[in-house]
């Protein structure tokens, strides 16, 4: 006799069933089953089930929701299972690429802003000094996935007492640098609004005084708390500056990544905040020593960039990119780069102190780079891993063969003729004898956890690429480039593609467009294969299979001097996919191999494209925008949104005058799935507060 | 050893030894509360004769099975669904015996049937398409094929 146990059941034993299941889309896919079905699966009787799903899977998300329906004052938060549907759903659409266009809204502020976005909220400021832009007031959007489908967004207008000099949103937390008369910081819960707040005196001190005090003291002068500086920011002229938090701690650098500083600054302790100020690495520093002490210009001919990240663990990553001669590039445009992390006590994790990446040049390639040095670093840092993506300067030459089958036109990060890389920088397991591959995380805070290997750099997937589908889009320029939401072999490579154009206008001058586009590209696996060609005659003209071919893919002789261990170690791969291409590979020919070289060689690799792995087109939003105005074009994304800034012209009735600045700030929200019926004009609620 | 009386909904009495009725926290609690071996039969009003038999040679096949650990966390519970393979044929009954054990032993408080039996469930819809849920459990589709092509569109995301 049939029962239909599931529905019928009482509430405490459905979900004492449903706790043996782990796979929400399938609650998802039984609401078609009946009616009765559909309406158990939506009932808020199985919320603890699904409070156990956002909590096991999301646990971000589920930490920020908690926090927000732990505050009265805001309003009805959404049950877990429509978060859990929210989130499951984006994180489908974003593995299938899928994107569009949400809406729109201006922010009050006129003139250019800087804006900060992260896990649903938006932060943003005009750091300007131009007209009438307010420059003591933050603008804070929740776009919170927790949010209610609304076309009305919560806004906060935040005023300062000084002027805004950084910003920085983690977690739910936004943490701000003001500087009045000393440079104030506070962290502020996005939720609750409760808020912390303190002084640091920055010490600014010009090249000259910084190498006496270090030649006098060494590094310890400026880390060194018994010398009553521990918690003093260092700044030096013409140093970029950061400014991150991760929630709950606040770190900031403007010496050159020479040093930095992290306060604890915990929203519900009354604890006193206490900085602590740190060196990053006296070889860094020695080597900046010696360029401003033999070299006054330096700056002028070395083009650096620097890069500093926080993550959840308080672990911090700095790289300083660039050419360094000094360093050990042979050629000027071969790359180095510095990379170092450091954990919250100072002390660094004994990762491979420099990288030289691409590998050394092969001189035998020979020639002078047109356009191939390597000119971005795009970085992603995501869950504790911090992700590099870089357009080497150079191939190997095991990849020099595979660029020749390829189009030359194919490759992104807007060098156009060479390959992209995605590099991976990943904490590596340490082997205990008796407990087996531990993560530091599964030591004590005061074990001294250090060994050289402990961090490797490594490619995502040595074969794995990102094709821009089209010609067209082949011939745009990247601006930024992110994974979402996470590292995996079949993550998602979001990114923002620029084309200016001049579009003729009858009678007027020419007009001055950026064609914008937000393109969601899915990997496409290269396989390896051995050909062997049968001796070339009449009767034969056909290159039989080879049964001694590699149809791995992946056999080590084209990993040249890195392992390819990085999916393996990759505990937070949810999808736990990828290197499907190297499983299932065509050995087809592509035509590519019947030159009169091939036919006469033997047990040659090549690289091919598994066709049955190419993906389709991925999502393309697309926007036409003012040239003039949208030079700064800026974005950010995470599983939630994608958040593009750029700039709109004010109307001005005939007969007025145009107001200075004449452009206000538009945010575009693009949203993971299929298309809506139309764009949203988004409404903004303002509540004030003071900061 | 000693024996207890146990009387069914449909008033049927079946002499059990009190070490297998107390396999139950229910009637555990309630010997308990007496304080002595009870003359009289213990009635279980919930439990019909045909089910309350099944319960009793679950527990008389498990009565030397350790006790289970008390409050475990089900957050933290491993969720597999492994069943033995006694229990798996106990458990091979009509889907409406299968309902009333579960229930049995949710009232009588019997948790590692319980899970047994949920377990046994779960397995029986895991990894199904709806169809195949609706032939397992003989469900009867009653949306019609708008309203189900309109659920199919709005979950494309979470189909195969």
């Amino acid at each position: 006799m049939h029962k239909d146990i599931l529905p019928l059941s009482p509430v405490d034993i459905q979900l004492e069933i449903l706790s043996y299941l782990d796979d929400y889309r399938s609650f998802i896919r039984w609401t078609r089953v009946s009616k009765r079905w559909r309406d158990f699966v939506r009932s808020p009787s199985l919320e603890p089930l699904y409070r156990r799903f956002v909590d096991g899977n999301w646990p971000k998300e589920y930490k920020q929701i908690s926090r927000r329906r732990a505050c009265p004052t805001n309003s009805r938060t959404p049950r877990f299972g429509e978060i859990l549907s929210t989130l499951e759903r984006n994180l489908a659409d974003i593995k299938e690429g899928r994107l569009h266009e949400a809406g729109t809204f201006v922010i009050p502020q006129v003139g250019r802003v800087e804006f900060c976005y992260a896990n649903g909220y938006l932060a943003a400021f005009s750091p300007g000094k131009s007209g009438t832009a307010e420059r003591d007031i933050i603008y804070v959007y929740d776009l919170s996935i927790a949010l209610s489908p609304t076309t009305v967004i919560n806004a906060r207008r935040i005023k300062c007492r000084g002027k805004i000099k950084h910003i920085s949103i983690a977690d739910g937390y936004m943490a701000s640098m003001i500087q009045d008369r000393e440079d104030r910081t506070n962290l502020v819960d996005l939720i609750t609004f409760a808020e912390r707040s303190f002084n640091s005196t920055v010490q600014n001190l010009d090249y000259s005084t910084y190498v006496s005090i270090l030649n006098d003291s060494g590094t310890d002068s400026f880390t060194n708390r018994e010398k009553g500086r521990s918690s003093q920011p260092l700044q030096l002229s013409n140093s970029p500056e950061f400014f991150r938090t991760n929630g709950s701690h606040v770190v900031f650098s403007a010496s050159f990544l020479t040093h930095y500083t992290i306060w604890e600054v915990g929203i519900n302790s009354d604890a006193p905040i206490i900085g602590n100020s740190y060196s990053l690495d006296p070889f860094w520093n020695g080597f900046l020593v010696y360029m401003w002490t033999s070299d006054a210009t330096w700056d002028k001919h070395l083009p650096l960039s620097y890069y500093l990240s926080l993550d959840e663990s308080c672990d911090i990553y700095t790289v300083i990119d660039g050419y360094l001669e000094e360093r050990g590039c042979f050629y000027d445009y071969d790359r180095y780069l510095c990379r170092y992390a450091c954990r919250m006590d100072g002390k660094p994790y004994r990762m491979k102190m420099t990288a030289v990446i691409p590998p050394y040049r092969n001189p035998d390639l020979g020639g002078p780079p047109s356009c191939s040095i390597a000119r971005r670093l795009f970085s992603f840092p995501s869950g504790g891993q911090n992700l590099f993506s870089y357009s080497p300067a150079d191939t190997k030459d095991e990849e020099k063969e595979a660029i020749d089958i390829f189009p030359k036109d194919m490759i992104i990060f807007g060098d156009r003729t060479r390959f992209s890389r995605i590099v991976v920088d990943k904490k590596q397991p340490r082997h205990d004898e008796d407990r087996g591959f531990l993560y530091h995380d599964d030591f004590p805070p005061d074990t001294e956890f250090a060994t050289e290997w402990e961090y490797n750099i490594q490619y995502l997937d040595q074969h794995a690429f990102y094709r821009f589908p089209t010609a067209e889009m082949r011939a745009t320029r990247t601006s930024a480039a992110k994974l979402i939401p996470h590292l995996s072999p079949t993550s998602v490579l979001w990114q923002v593609q620029i084309k200016d154009e001049q579009i003729p206008m009858d009678g007027d001058e020419d007009l001055n467009v950026r064609k914008v586009q937000i393109v969601g590209l899915k990997p496409t696996f290269l396989v390896r294969e051995k050909i062997v060609y049968k001796y070339h005659d009449n009767e034969s003209s056909n290159a039989p299979d080879d049964e001694d071919h590699n149809d791995e893919g992946n056999d080590g002789e084209g990993n040249g001097d890195r392992n390819n261990d990085s999916e393996n170690n990759n505990s937070g791969n949810r999808e736990g996919e990828g290197n499907d291409g190297q499983e299932s590979h065509s050995r087809e020919n592509n035509g590519e191999d019947n030159d009169g070289e091939d036919e006469y060689s033997e047990g040659r690799m090549r690289y091919v494209f598994d066709k049955k792995n190419v993906p389709e087109p991925a999502s393309v939003c697309k926007m036409v925008l003012d040239h003039e105005l949208n030079r700064g074009l800026k974005w950010d994304g995470d599983d939630q949104y994608i958040v593009l800034r750029h700039y709109q012209p004010i109307p001005v009735s005939p007969g007025e005058e145009p107001p200075v600045p004449s452009f206000s700030t538009m945010f575009t929200l693009f949203r993971y799935g299929d298309e809506a019926d139309a764009p949203i004009s988004y409404n903004i609620r303002y509540h004030e507060a003071s900061s | 050893m000693s024996q207890i009386i146990l009387l069914s909904s449909d008033n049927v009495e079946m002499k059990v030894d009190k070490e297998v009725a107390e396999r139950s926290i229910l009637i555990k609690n309630m010997l308990e509360d007496v304080g002595e071996t009870p003359d009289q039969a213990i009635p279980i009003p919930n439990v019909n004769e045909g089910v309350l038999r099944k319960v009793i040679e679950w527990c008389e096949h498990h009565r030397n099975d350790p006790p289970p650990p008390a409050d475990e966390d089900s957050d933290s519970r491993k969720k597999s669904t492994d069943i033995e393979e006694w229990d798996q044929k106990f458990m091979q009954v009509d889907q409406e015996m299968l309902f009333e054990i579960i229930l049995a032993a949710n009232y009588l408080d019997i948790k590692p049937l319980l899970d047994v039996g949920c377990k046994t469930v779960a397995n029986m819809i895991k990894g199904k398409s709806p169809e195949e849920i609706r032939k397992t459990f003989n469900i009867q589709n009653d949306f019609t094929p708008e309203e189900e092509d309109q659920i199919r569109r709005e979950n494309e995301w979470a189909e195969e």
